[in-house]
């Protein structure tokens, strides 16, 4: 195809057309930054969607069936609280799906129904219409989805009492904290053993739970077996404050370089680096102006202990109680002695074997553990152990027999300061004869969740079913939004739209259509809202980018126009060797299709790049800022690294067609030469 | 003169052409002009007849007011015109007219490619060009820019590529109008040289008497008649 190269040869920059080879290039340039720019854009924005719509239906579904003010007002729904049967309780729509008698009614023992009540749904056959058990046989009939499960749900409300209290000091005081109370009203939903893409937003368990619930099992024996059998402690720290060597681990000579912390002119503290770089934990107790810190020595020998304080010959004698702290922070082996986890009671009683090199000298032995963290653990498989894990397929959330029953809480809660192993109650009104009777239910935290960006996702609560089942009496289907209904969970979140037309056709068929709304995962009432923005947010952008692609590509006009100008001539050569007018406009329509070609390709592989390494990045622009570029609580730790699939095919679809088209009106042009005029002129 | 008894490869008949602006001025007033297989023709006049304007139009390069053209039998249309110049005229230009951003092998296969034909090593046109190449003596710079060439060298690289899909009449206009002497004359040896050899038409348009003598029939415009 003579025509490419001729565009091609047009385009290599040369000296004689320096003007059209510089706007190409800066046409080039243009045109691969706004490719860049949309691409990493579109990718973040999608990545982070996806990772919204992933956490958004691990919690919920991606359909949801939920009943509508038919089904409570329905005879079916209603009939339940007439009927000794069933003890004059409704019943939830998992009670009504394992219930053996669709209705419940006696009219030899039950009083009359009341007149306003609707008439029953009945079946061909004159029995009342199952309307749970429809939905579950709509369910079965799905065709063409795969790994379709389905967990009815419930939704309490309760206020979470929790009890947060730390065995710490405050660095810049070096006064106790007393421990705090958290109370809030919170939704409480099932738990579904079954829902692996929970397993994702699940928080791993870092130092700080494990150390948490090694204080909070602590306190008795078995909890402390039950700990020590199923974490293998490799690694200790000390606490932010620090931690006190014990006398006995001192070697018998040492000279060390120490801070000395005066208060009012009174030595308080003697803080021991692991090694001299660890001068930062200081800052905050150098900016307490109370507080005098200062650089000294501690030397040990046969005659004692001595602090030298910087420009004094004289020692000052320390006595046995006078405490050498080491550090915060400070990280070294340990493990913890198995002869005193067997016999001991309670924390106090058991040991660690530890070995750390303090500049230059080297302390071993065995010390408490209470007043160490645990730095580096690993876990023993097992399915005892009290915080959430899998078992098989399916996820535990335990019952512990110290602590009460195990909870979900959002990941807000951990950043609030709760930690995995923290004990508290639920509080709910339970209805007795004459009144509502506050009742508590002891609960811990055995886990956190990412919730994402749902906005109830701060306050709901995942418990086990037994859980719920005691505290939803408290809460009414007409206070609550959605107090239960059904999840539909299945492999392909694409399919959701056709699940649900599927589901609605199959209530039609079967008349329950009236009591059942079936939602997906876009439309439900707490999350509708966010989409929409999230799609009018990338829908305003592409419109924004459409407008910034066309003037880069503005540039590719002015080029051609100059072009076209300076190749005349051999515009009409070509022409007197029979090339066509089309052949013309075609070489300068190509010369504008390759200047958006290789803006895009320069852009795109600039935009491969950059999403790979956006973590890092991200990494570099916050610590320049000096703070984070992403917010972790909406964005997730991790930045998306996959590229948007859609805007490439946006971006690549766009550039070459506007390209193509910046080309027309210059090749048009150039389609207009008459050679006649232009060998003669040139001649 | 038994081929003239032959269909002409080129028949222009009363060919009219004027131009319109500033003022109306008739160039061409009822052309008639045959040309056939191994003849050559001379066209002289002086500056401004309308000399170029006549080989352009002979050429399909420019259309006439009035008249008819047929090129080796087919009557010249604006739907056959570029096929016609692509496969049955070849030109040769007093400013060689060379493509800049190519080498001369290139600028000899651009007709070829033009013709959707194949140009890659060892391929038929290909071969033919470099053929061509050879026999104007350019062998040795088949690969060079064309702004590397000297005028003369220029020159050679246009007939050879006025040749390169083999057409039957080459149109050239002022052919060594910016060569000294010397290098004039090889190069009209060369014109009438292919002309003998390869059996085509050519068609001159000059000022210079000495080279329309060359030329087996010799024509001069004036007052826009072609007078013999």
């Amino acid at each position: 195809m003579f025509e490419l190269s001729v565009a091609c040869k047009y385009l290599l920059p040369r000296r004689r057309q320096l003007s059209v080879s510089i706007i190409s290039l800066i046409s080039i340039l243009v045109i691969s930054l706004v490719v860049w720019l949309i691409v990493v854009f579109f990718s973040i924005t999608d990545g982070l969607e996806k990772n919204w719509i992933h956490k958004l239906t691990a919690l919920t579904a991606p359909v949801r069936i939920t009943p509508t003010p038919a089904y409570y007002n329905s005879y079916y729904y209603q009939v339940d609280t007439l009927s000794q049967a069933t003890d004059y309780q409704s019943r939830t729509i998992r009670q009504k799906n394992e219930a053996l008698v669709t209705d419940s009614y006696d009219p030899a023992e039950d009083q009359e129904i009341p007149s306003s009540w609707p008439a029953p749904d009945l079946n061909a056959d004159g029995s009342v219409k199952d309307l749970v058990k429809s939905v579950y046989e709509s369910i079965d009939e799905l065709s063409g989805i795969d790994g379709v499960q389905a967990h009815d749900f419930e939704i309490a409300a309760g206020q979470l009492n929790l009890t947060v209290g730390r065995e710490s000091e405050s660095g810049s005081s070096l006064q106790k904290l007393a421990s705090k109370s958290l109370s809030f009203p919170a939704f409480v939903t099932n738990f579904e053993p079954q829902n692996r893409p929970l397993t994702q937003t699940l928080l791993p368990l870092d130092s700080h739970d494990q150390t948490n619930v090694l204080y909070q099992l602590g306190s008795t024996a078995q909890g402390l077996r039950t700990f020590f059998d199923h974490v293998q402690v490799k690694a200790v720290k000390t606490p932010s404050h620090g931690w006190k060597i014990p006398l006995k681990l001192l070697p018998e000579q040492f000279h060390w370089k120490v801070y000395a912390v005066y208060h009012k002119n009174k030595l308080v503290r003697i803080f021991v680096p692991l090694d001299l770089s660890r001068e930062d934990h200081l800052a905050s107790l150098e900016e307490n102006p109370e507080l005098k810190v200062i650089p000294s020595n501690v030397i040990s020998n046969s005659e004692g202990m001595f602090l030298q304080l910087p420009g004094e010959s004289n020692l000052t004698p320390l006595s046995n109680r006078s405490p050498l702290t080491l550090l915060g922070d400070t990280t070294f082996p340990a493990y913890p002695l198995q002869d005193s986890i067997r016999t001991a009671q309670d924390l106090e009683n058991v040991s660690l074997e530890i070995a750390l090199t303090v500049q230059g000298s080297d302390l071993n032995g065995t010390v408490p553990f209470r007043g160490l963290e645990i730095a580096q653990a690993e876990m023993n498989p097992s399915t005892q152990v009290p915080w959430i894990h899998p078992e098989g397929k399916t996820l535990v959330l335990p019952h512990d027999s110290i602590l009460g029953a195990g909870i979900l809480l959002p990941k807000t809660m951990k950043e609030g300061g709760v930690l995995v192993g923290d004990s508290g109650t639920i509080s709910y009104f339970s209805p007795t004869a004459s009144i509502l009777q506050e009742q508590k239910l002891p609960i811990y935290i055995a886990g956190f969740y990412d919730q994402g960006i749902i906005p109830i996702g701060g306050k709901l609560v995942l418990a086990n079913r037994d859980t719920i089942s005691i505290i939803r009496p408290s809460l009414q289907p007409e206070e609550g939004p959605t107090t239960n209904g059904i999840n539909l969970r299945f492999s392909s979140l694409n399919q959701a739209d056709t699940v649900k037309e599927q589901l609605l056709k199959a209530f039609k068929s079967k008349g329950i259509h009236r009591y059942w709304n079936v939602e997906t995962f876009r439309e439900y009432e707490f999350t509708k809202g966010i989409i929409q923005e999230l799609q009018s947010q990338k829908n305003i952008f592409s419109m924004i980018a459409l407008v910034i692609i066309i003037v880069a590509c503005s540039n590719i006009i002015s080029m051609l126009i100059i072009l076209v100008n300076d190749k005349k001539v051999e515009i009409g050569i070509l022409r007197s060797m029979g090339a066509t007018s089309k052949s013309i406009a075609l070489i300068f329509g190509l010369a504008g299709g390759i200047i958006g070609a290789m803006g895009s390709i320069i852009g795109i592989l600039a935009a491969i790049a950059t999403v790979k390494n956006l973590q890092t990045i991200l990494g570099v622009i916050s610590r320049l800022q000096g703070y984070d570029l992403f917010n972790t609580a909406f964005y997730g730790t991790a930045a998306p690294q996959e590229l948007s699939y859609e805007a490439l095919s946006f971006v690549i679809g766009a550039t070459v067609l506007i390209s193509l088209l910046a080309g027309v009106v210059p090749a048009v042009k150039a389609c207009l030469v008459r050679p006649s005029s232009i060998l003669r002129s040139a001649g | 003169m038994e081929e003239k008894n032959h269909k002409p490869l080129l028949e222009a008949t009363e060919i009219h052409k004027s131009f319109f602006y500033p003022s109306k001025i008739s160039i061409l007033k009822g052309i008639n002009l045959k040309v056939h297989v191994g003849e050559s023709v001379a066209i002289i006049g002086r500056s401004g007849e309308g000399k170029s304007t006549l080989l352009q139009i002979i050429g399909t390069l420019e259309q006439p007011c009035q008249g008819t053209l047929e090129i080796c039998g087919q009557l010249v249309t604006s739907h056959n015109q570029t096929t016609i110049r692509n496969q049955s005229i070849g030109f040769v230009f007093q400013s060689f007219h060379l493509l800049e951003d190519f080498t001369a092998l290139e600028n000899v296969l651009m007709p070829a490619r033009i013709a959707r034909k194949a140009t890659g090593s060892g391929c038929e046109a290909t071969e033919r060009g470099l053929f061509l190449l050879e026999k104007v003596g350019l062998a040795d710079r088949a690969h060079f820019h064309t702004k590397l060439l000297s005028g003369g060298e220029k020159q050679r690289v246009a007939i050879a590529r006025a040749l390169c899909n083999d057409p039957s009449i080459l149109f050239a206009d002022e052919p060594s109008g910016n060569l000294d002497s010397t290098t004039s004359a090889s190069i009209h040896e060369l014109l009438f040289k292919f002309v003998q050899e390869e059996g085509k038409a050519l068609v001159l348009v000059t000022h210079d008497r000495e080279l329309a003598r060359l030329c087996s029939t010799q024509y001069e415009l004036k007052n826009g008649i072609l007078c013999s």
